[in-house]
């Protein structure tokens, strides 16, 4: 049976505490992390899980409970000793970066083997090659303040690794990065955990990172909420057979984060009755029909993905049906293009005749969707209504309500159910439009 | 960690804060300054007196007298009486007459002092101008004159009366029955060779044998006796004493000259260390603020495997680095601002006529001390930052802003 590098028994951080401004961050947690793996502490902010990773570095004390970090309590060794923890068995990032900035970006990366009294030369040699590593080789001799946010963290990734420590702290550690920088700073995080095999541990308010991770501890008001294993990684924690099974509502948590157990319970139910397709196919579905919206995909080639099985990465839908979605979204883009100039006409006094062409392209859709026929002497109110609409004279509820009206109340007399369907066909229509 | 290593971490802020470091230096500067000005002052006015009466065989010379009341007597007997105390080296008396000098055409009233040539060496006797005689027979006819015998004549240049002949007729005791005292003329041609810069007493020096081979000497004034080695001067002293005679010493004088001197310059050590006392309370508290702004920087260090005693000693060397640049910056500050005073009133002086003379002094064994004293002050003011530094709790160093 495989240890837990990191075995956290019931512990409480109490602030000020037996102040009028007791505070408890972490009341009471209990988890186990294996070593080799990625865990993600996630939750938002205040919910203790910065707490939590202080705690393990050794710098916060618990207040009650037990912290074993490979088999031993860090607070209950010495000075010495728990320089020594500090030094060789953890390492650690900071959203901030936290390098020095007096210091040249290679004293930075080799200033935890300064302290460890390491000569010079071999210091040299050890960070020079985590610089090369990590791409800021040619950065070695600047000072770190003249570099920017990305290559910053990966000075400060190669700090932390200078010692070849066993456990990766990383607090925020792409919470003040551009999204390039985000991406390469978390790859080297996954490389450092899978090529060179140290556990990391992640503290993230931001979801978009949980991929990254083995398993998720969801943290909220000083707790672990819910423990959320990826099922897109192989799992180094072992479960006995029938102990624990992975659900809908465990793939759910990872689409909809921040949702409580309870809101995705409603969520697969209402899947259920609304919609013909797991969520699983629609994940997929979505980053389809995401890639033939970017142009990626030919009409052709969007079917085909369409019909995809979804152990090959596809929604699975079926033949028939892939071509009707087919067909839907060409139209769909086609009139939300219309609209876009249309607007893009009108907000800039444009005049032209296309304009009245777009607006009765526009209806024409609208009423083939939605399956009404009109009287021809109600086309040119109707092409009036939709004009309002798409310039933004009225609101969707006023659209609708109009579609309802007597024709005899300036209305265009279509019954509640339909003007409803057209209303919404044609904010879809105008919602792509806008953001096209 | 290493020394050199320390060396560079703790020297960073003349990288990082530059203008507040060195300010703090100069600050450190003006009060070591002040010390080293102020103890100069004392060394140099404590070198200006000795200077003049500290010589080796002056010091180990005891000065003996006859008690103006007691039979005692100083006599041929006696000097060679005190020729054989042991750890005695030398006897060197001195006789003295009453005499009329005379020198181009002008008569004076002068002391006619026969002496060896010794003597000049043994009471520390310093030439003016010219030289001192020596007991061969070519310098018999030789006289020294004192600066202050000069004024009889209304000659101010010592330099003037060398070579220039002189005569003297004695007061001596009268040979005849009925006591009294003789005029007796001095008979030889007798050039003055050297003047002393004593300016406060009157006196014609004359080699002992040449007045002895005209003048019946039977007794000396006074003697100087010159001891082997200072550890025996009280011996020898005492023997003195003993024997009915009145002995100083002038390494006695010596002792209470440099005894005074010592508080003189802690005193003035006191004037300069209440500046050094502003100066240390200043960079104490740029270290403290200089604590406050590092304590981030403290907390990532403490995170990334930095013992609390590196945070200390790193504030320690930093402290010490100040202070001794401080001292530097003092010392070079002290030493010309002190010479550059002397010269100042050193020009004011010639320009009056007085004497140049070194009113600062600096030795090296002072500003050796100095430089240590300035570390050890840095030190001092470091220890409480440095330790408040290293006790801080890194998670609240890293979430201080």
């Amino acid at each position: 049976m495989l240890e837990p590098i990191i075995r956290v028994n019931n512990i409480k951080v109490v602030y000020n505490e037996g102040k009028a401004n007791e505070y408890y961050a972490l009341r009471g947690e209990s988890l186990e992390i294996y070593p080799k793996e990625y865990i993600i502490l996630f939750g938002p902010s205040g919910c203790g899980k910065s707490t939590l990773l202080y705690s393990l570095l050794g710098i916060l004390p618990p207040s009650s409970g037990e912290i074993l970090v490979k088999g031993e309590n860090p607070y209950k060794y010495n000075v010495k000793k728990m320089v020594q923890f500090q030094r060789s068995t953890v390492g650690i990032i900071f959203q901030s970066f936290n390098l020095i900035p007096s210091l040249s970006v290679m004293d930075n990366v080799a200033l935890p083997l300064i302290f460890a009294d390491v000569p010079r030369r071999e210091r040299d040699v050890r960070s020079m090659k985590l610089l090369k590593q990590f791409g800021v080789d040619q950065q070695a001799y600047k000072r770190s303040t003249d570099l920017s946010g990305g290559q910053q963290q990966r000075v400060a990734v190669a700090r932390s690794l200078i010692n070849d420590p066993e456990i990766l702290f990383a607090d925020e550690p792409v919470g003040n990065l551009d999204s390039v920088s985000s991406d390469q700073v978390m790859g080297m995080l996954e490389e450092i955990n899978i090529k060179q095999q140290k556990t990391v541990i992640l503290v993230t308010h931001d979801a978009k990172l949980l991929p990254y991770a083995h398993r998720v501890y969801h943290m909220k008001d000083g707790g672990v909420e819910r423990e959320v294993i990826n099922p897109e990684k192989k799992q180094i924690k072992q479960t006995d057979p029938g102990t624990s099974i992975l659900s809908e509502i465990e793939k759910l948590a990872r689409i909809y984060p921040y949702a409580s157990p309870e809101e995705l319970r409603v969520k697969s139910i209402v899947n259920f009755l609304t919609q013909d397709i797991g969520f699983d196919q629609i994940e997929k579905l979505e980053r389809t029909v995401g890639q033939f919206i970017d142009g990626k995909l030919t009409n052709e080639g969007f079917v085909d993905r369409l019909m995809r099985r979804v152990e090959e990465g596809g929604p699975e839908i079926p033949k028939n049906n892939a071509a009707v979605f087919e067909e839907k979204l060409n139209i769909v883009l086609k009139e939300a293009r219309e609209i876009r100039s249309y607007r893009d006409n009108f907000t800039a006094k444009v005049a032209s005749p296309r304009q009245a062409e777009r607006i009765a392209g526009v209806r024409e859709d609208v009423l083939r969707e939605c399956g009404i026929a009109l009287p021809p002497e109600h086309i040119a109110r109707m092409d009036e209504l939709l004009k309002f609409r798409i310039r933004g004279f009225i609101q969707s509820e006023d659209f609708r309500r109009r579609l309802e009206a007597p024709y005899e109340n300036d209305g265009m007399g279509i019954p509640a159910e339909t003007a409803r369907n057209a209303t919404w066909y044609l904010e879809k229509l105008i919602g792509q439009g806008m953001y096209l | 960690m290493r020394i050199g290593d320390a060396l560079k971490l703790s020297t960073r802020m003349f990288k990082t804060n530059p203008a507040r470091t060195w300010l703090t230096i100069l600050g450190m500067g003006v009060g070591t300054a002040a010390v080293v000005m102020l103890v100069g002052l004392g060394f140099g006015l404590q070198n200006i007196l000795l200077e003049k009466i500290v010589f080796g065989d002056t010091l180990l010379s005891l000065t003996v007298t006859p008690p103006t009341t007691s039979a005692v007597t100083l006599d041929d007997k006696a000097v060679a009486a005190f020729k054989k105390l042991p750890n005695v080296l030398d006897v060197s008396p001195l006789a003295d007459f009453q005499s009329l000098i005379t020198y181009n055409g002008l008569s004076a009233n002068t002391d006619l002092q026969g002496i060896q040539a010794s003597y000049f060496k043994y009471a520390g006797i310093q030439m003016a101008a010219g030289s001192a005689f020596t007991d061969a027979p070519a310098d018999s006819s030789d006289i020294i004159l004192s600066s202050a015998a000069l004024q009889l004549f209304g000659v101010s240049n010592p330099k003037d009366i060398i070579g220039k002949p002189v005569s003297f007729r004695v007061v001596a005791p009268s040979t005849g029955a009925q006591g009294g005292a003789d005029q007796v003329p001095l008979n030889g041609n007798f050039t003055v060779t050297g003047v002393t810069n004593d300016t406060a007493s009157i006196y014609a020096m004359i080699p002992l044998s040449t007045l002895s081979s005209q003048v019946g000497v039977t007794e000396y004034e006074k003697a100087q006796v010159r001891v082997d080695a200072s550890q025996n001067l009280n011996a020898v002293q005492k023997a003195l004493v003993e024997a009915g005679y009145v002995v100083s010493a002038l390494s006695k004088t010596v002792d209470q000259a440099n005894q005074i001197f010592t508080g003189v310059q802690w005193v003035l050590a006191g004037f300069g260390g209440i500046a050094l006392v502003v100066s240390a309370i200043g960079m104490f508290n740029t270290m403290t603020v200089t604590l406050l702004e590092r304590t981030g920087e403290i907390g990532v260090m403490r995170t990334i495997g930095a013992s609390p005693r590196d945070i200390q000693f790193l504030f320690l060397a930093e402290a010490v680095v100040v202070g001794f640049l401080g001292g530097m910056t003092g010392m070079g500050m002290g030493i010309i601002g002190g010479l550059a005073i002397n010269y100042i009133l050193n020009l004011v002086a010639t320009h009056f006529g007085g004497a140049a003379v070194a009113l600062f002094a600096f030795p090296a064994t002072f500003l050796g001390f100095i430089t240590f004293f300035s570390a050890i002050v840095g030190f001092v003011t470091g220890i409480f930052p440095a330790r408040r530094a290293s006790s801080i709790s890194p998670l609240e160093a890293i979430r201080y802003k």
